[in-house]
This record gives structure tokens, sequence and C-alpha cells, in this order.
């Protein structure tokens, strides 16, 4: 399989009281062609951040302290900002968090979309606007050609995430990037606009990196899962591996603590005891320890590498030994 | 649209009225007389002389009455007399309007150009050092009062290096070369004084809105850093900044008054300044009635001017939106 994007090494600073504090710790990992990775995490584990390092959009006073981002072959980071331009929202675009906010509120949606297709073709105004009608039809706007000339306040949630869609897919992108794109909009409509970016996404083959903190949205979506904690990256593996057979402490935790409905109402929602740690004050050794139950001495003072461990990438010196203890349970 | 314009009009007519009331009435409750004040001190007058006077220039009749019969004139176009001159209030106020105007025009033109060149350098890079001069300069233009900036102007560009003229005022049908050189170097006195402001404001403005989730959108289009500024950035900063403009310019048509004395302009300004020492109160009423008409008519155009830029200020209250 070729890998259409791979991180290497990344790692994102902030300003802290003590210099800079370390959000995303060394993060890798690699996307091949045609796969859906869905990312998980808590809030403030350093998704966000990590989607917009990929479309460059960090910016002062949050930095790329190092690492490389590679789209295909090309060094993405290292590019003049001037050729990433050409890039940006053709070959890698993004569909973002509140959709509400997405827009500019003053301008005409179908001209939002204009915009971006005049970028990647010389289609003259009225061409563009039949192809920016097209492709508010093919994400499932009804009346198109009346929506056009709607400004976003005139708009539902949902039409407008949709049309937030149609401006990340308006150029040929190979990767799209969905950092939270269904938090904002309600659970029926929600589902709608995942099924929609997997419709698209088949159609077009483009690999897809879905940000969420819903393990539901990401199991229902992905091929594969990558789980961070505190900045790192600590499990990763297919979905069916992840989620049916945990092996990192907190993916475990994580899971546990979902709340389910359908199995048992009356059960009480499990919660992992603690906090994350805040980035300027991380523990040494592995992030997770002092919230980890089956923690050993060893854990808070080495940091454990990511390793090869039945079928999938963890980092925990206990993976082998909880893997076994929990097929004996 | 259409609501949006009714609601703004009538809340200006509101606002209008209750302003010529609070004028008329307020200069009644000044003290002095205006036929003492036009017969001199020094005549011997008897007091039979004075009523008849007051009784002639309808003084003595109780103040409400007074007042609608003004408001009744004033809306047929008549704002009565000069009490000093005997000349028609309404033909003098109109005389001095242009001068007032072309000052203003002038002065808001320097401003805006100011503004759209200075705001986006600024934003450029917050706290970078284009940014902090333009902030010195500005803090300065807030800080040194009009006449200072006045007096400096007429020292060095008429007395030093005699470019322009430093007083007097030729119409600009009469001679249009040298309207416009009178007009400069009171133009820039007021433009300096005004263009901070809307310069910090737009700037403020800008900033708050390069934030916005919007223009992280259109960087992730790939838009180039102009295409953002100019189809994002300030058509969303232009709408507060309108509103600010609309009272700039109120504040510059009423406030031309130390500038048109300082460069000896007739305008609005200065027969403000004429009437209200001989308390000519036609004068001064037909005076406060064009200023104060003038500012609410330019907040009303401003109001509208915004409702363009932005979509949602058009929306009619009850016209829901579609979902």
């Amino acid at each position: 399989m070729t890998k259409v994007l791979s991180v290497k090494n990344l790692s994102i600073s902030v300003p802290s009281s003590q210099g800079r504090a370390t959000v995303v710790d060394d993060l890798s990992f690699a996307i091949e062609a045609g796969k859906k990775v869905g990312l998980v995490g808590e809030s403030g584990s350093g998704k966000s951040l990590t989607a917009l390092a990929l479309m460059r959009l960090i910016k002062s006073p949050v930095q790329i302290d190092a690492g490389q981002i590679f789209l295909g072959d090309r060094n993405v980071l290292s590019m003049d900002m001037q050729d990433f331009r050409h890039i940006r929202g053709n070959e890698i675009s993004m569909i973002y968090q509140d959709p509400m906010s997405a827009l500019n509120p003053i301008m005409r949606v179908g001209q939002q979309i204009v915009e971006s297709i005049q970028l990647q073709s010389n289609a003259t105004g009225r061409q563009a606007r039949a192809i920016a009608v097209d492709h508010l039809a093919s994400v499932g706007i009804p009346e198109p050609e009346r929506r056009f000339d709607s400004y976003p306040f005139e708009m539902s949630g949902g039409m407008l995430q949709r049309v937030v869609i149609a401006i990340a897919l308006s150029g040929e992108p190979k990767v799209l990037i969905a950092d939270e794109a269904t938090t904002a909009l309600d659970v029926t409509t929600q589902d709608r606009v995942l099924t929609l970016i997997d419709k698209l996404a088949a159609e077009r083959g483009l690999s897809v990196l879905l940000i969420t903190h819903d393990l539901g949205v990401a199991a229902q979506f992905s091929d594969d899962i990558l789980v961070m904690y505190a900045g790192k990256l600590v499990e990763c593996g297919s979905v069916n591996q992840i989620f049916s057979q945990p092996v990192h402490p907190y993916t475990k935790a994580l899971l546990d603590s979902r709340c389910d409905y359908t199995i048992d109402i009356t059960k009480p929602i499990k919660s992992i005891a603690g906090q994350p740690p805040r980035p300027d004050n991380r523990p040494s050794g592995c992030v997770f320890s002092p919230r980890c139950e089956h923690a050993q001495p060893q854990c808070s003072a080495s940091v454990p590498p990511l390793e090869f461990i039945q079928d999938r990438y963890t980092a925990c010196f206990r993976a082998e030994d909880l893997f076994h203890i929990g097929q004996v349970n | 649209m259409r609501k949006f314009l009714i609601r703004r009009a009538a809340s200006s007519a509101i606002v209008l009225a209750m302003s010529v009331v609070l004028v008329f009435v307020s200069i009644r409750l000044l003290p002095g007389d205006p036929v003492l004040a036009k017969l001199g001190a020094a005549t011997e007058v008897t007091p039979e002389a004075l009523k008849a006077l007051r009784e002639e220039a309808g003084l003595n009749r109780p103040l409400l009455a007074q007042l609608f019969s003004w408001i009744w004139n004033a809306l047929h176009g008549d704002l009565g007399s000069s009490y000093h001159s005997q000349l028609p209030v309404a033909q003098l106020v109109s005389e001095r309007i242009p001068v007032t105007l072309e000052l203003t025009f002038f002065i808001i033109l320097i401003a805006i150009i100011f503004a759209l060149i200075l705001a986006p350098l600024s934003t450029h890079r917050p706290g970078g050092r284009v940014d902090r001069i333009i902030g010195y300069g500005t803090s300065m233009g807030l800080s040194v009062p009009g006449f200072v900036i006045g007096i400096i102007l007429i020292l060095v560009f008429s007395l030093r290096l005699a470019w322009l003229p430093s007083r007097g005022y030729v119409p600009f049908t009469e001679d249009p070369v040298e309207n416009l050189k009178l007009m400069i170097l009171p133009a820039i006195t007021g433009g300096l004084t005004a263009t901070p402001y809307l310069v910090r404001y737009l700037r403020a403005s800008m900033l708050e809105i390069k934030q916005s989730s919007f223009v992280r959108t259109a960087e992730g289009k790939g838009l180039s850093d102009r295409r953002i500024l100019f189809r994002h950035i300030l058509p969303n900063s232009l709408v507060p900044t309108l509103t600010m403009l609309g009272l700039i310019v109120g504040y510059t048509l009423s406030g031309v008054l130390v500038i048109e004395y300082m460069f000896g302009l007739p305008g609005i300004g200065s027969l403000a300044i004429e009437s209200a020492t001989k308390r000519d109160y036609a004068m001064i009423q037909g005076v406060s009635l064009t200023i104060i008409a003038s500012f609410i008519l330019t907040t009303f155009l401003f109001d509208i001017l915004c409702g363009l830029v932005d979509p949602r200020l058009r929306l009619d209250k009850g016209e829901k939106s579609e979902v």
C-alpha cells in the first residue's frame, strides 16, 4: 500500500509559564491510500493541533518544533509557503469543527465555493458558478441553484457543514481531514453528514483523517484507529483490534467510559480517575502512568516506546502481560 | 430591506423631534436677552419700547406657542429671521453649509484613505515594528489638540514655506484652484484629528476578524493573503467601522467650528460662534437644527451603508431565515 500522508516525529509546543510546553510530542503515523483513519482522544490531547499542522494552519504563539509531514514524497513543512498554497485546499483539505462560524457571514455560500474553484482552474464566473452548483448538489443540498445565493445565516448547521464539505472537495484532494466535523451537529444530522463524507470518500478514493472524541463515530467510520493521550500516540491499529481487544490501559479505560444505553441503562458510567496532565506539567515516564491502574515503578521511570505487540502498535511496558490477563478474563 | 429602511427613518425622525424641543427649550432657559443684546447696553431705552420690540419678535408669547409656531414654520422651510441682521435664517445657514460640507468631505476622505492604508499595515504583524510605529502615531494624533496641529501647519506651510494661504475662502465655483488651496491646511488639520480614531477602530476590528474560523477556512482553501484581506477580513471589519465612521462624520460636521474659526472659513461653525455671542435665538436655533439634522442624516445613511455590506442587518424582524 502506498502512503498518501505520513507524519514523522511531529512536535508542537505552546508558550507556558516555564518557557514552552510540548502539546504534541514526537507523533508519527501514516495514512495509506483510500484508508479512513480515526484519531481519537480527550480534548487537549493534541488532535486538533495535529490537524492544523497538516494544513500548516498553526499560528504563533503555537509552533511546530520538529518533525516532517509528507504528502506523497514532498515534505510539506519545508516547502515554501507560496508553493504550499497550491497544495492546500487542492490536494489536502479540511472540514472544520463548527460550520456556523467556518463560513464568511457576509458572503453568499456559492461564492465561497466559487472562490475555491477559481483557484484550481481558470473557469469563468459563469462556469465556476455551474461547477459550484454541481458541488452543492453532490453534497446533497436541495435546490442547489437557489441555495447558491443564500447567506450562511439563512442555512441550518447541517446544510452549512455540507457547504464546508463542498468547499473541501472543490479541489482534487487526496487527503481529507475532518476535525470534529460532526460534533456541533445534532445526532441525526451527525449521522447524515458522516454518511455523506463516507460516500464521497469512497467515490473519490480519498484518504480521510477523522478527528473525533466520539468513539462511536470513530468505530463506525474508520478502518484504522489512532489513540492519542496528552500529546502522545499511545496505541494504533485496525478498528477491530483496538475496539475488541484494546491493549493500552488508556484505550481500555476510554472504551470502558463510554456510556452505552443499549446494553444496560442502569449501569453506571465508568470514568478514568484523575485529570489529563497539563501540557506544562507532564509526568516523567509514561504520560498515563499517574492515572493507570496497572502502573508499575518502571512506568514512571522511562518512556515506553511504541512497539508492535499483538498486531498493533502500542506504547506500554505492560502491554504483553495485560493482553494475556485480558485473554484470561 | 424596506422595513429596515422605514424603521431606521422612523427612529431618526423621533430623535430629530426630541432634539429640536431640547434645543428650543434650553436656549430659552439661558440667561440674557436678545432684545437688549441687539440694542446694545449704551442705548437708553424705555420699558415700553423694549416691550414693543419683544412683541415684534414674538418673545412674549407662551413658550409652547413659540415652539409650535417655530416647528410649523420650520416644516415650511421658514426658520425665522435673524434678530440681528433681519435676514432669513434659512438663507444665512444655507450660504454657510457648502463650506462646512466641503471641509468635512475632505477631512473624512483623508481619514478613510489613511485608515485603509494604516490599519492593514498595522495588522499584518500585530506587535511588530510597523504596528508599534503606527500605534505611537495614532496616540499622538489623539492626544494633540486639533488647533495645535493647525498652528503648526500654518507656521510651516504658510509662514515659513509660503506654499499655501493660511486664511480665507473662495467658492469652488469662482476659482476651483484657489478654493482647493485654501482647503488643504484645514482639511489636513481635521483629517489628522479624525484619522487616529478610524485607524484604531479598524485595526481592532480587523484583528478580531483575523481570529475567526472563517478566515482560517479561507486560508485552508489556499487563497492568497491579499485575497483573504480584501474579500474576507476587510469587508467583515467594515461593518462595525462604518458605524464608527458615521459618528466621526457627525462629530466632524458639528466640530469643525474650531478649524473654521482658525482658518477663517465662513462655515456653519463660525456662524454658530457669531450667533451665540449675539444671543441671536433664531440663528442659534437654525444652526442647531442644521447640525442636528445633518448628524442624524449621516447616521441614517451609514446605517443603510452597513445594511448594504452585511445582509444580516437587512433582515426584517419576524422575517425568519429559512432553515
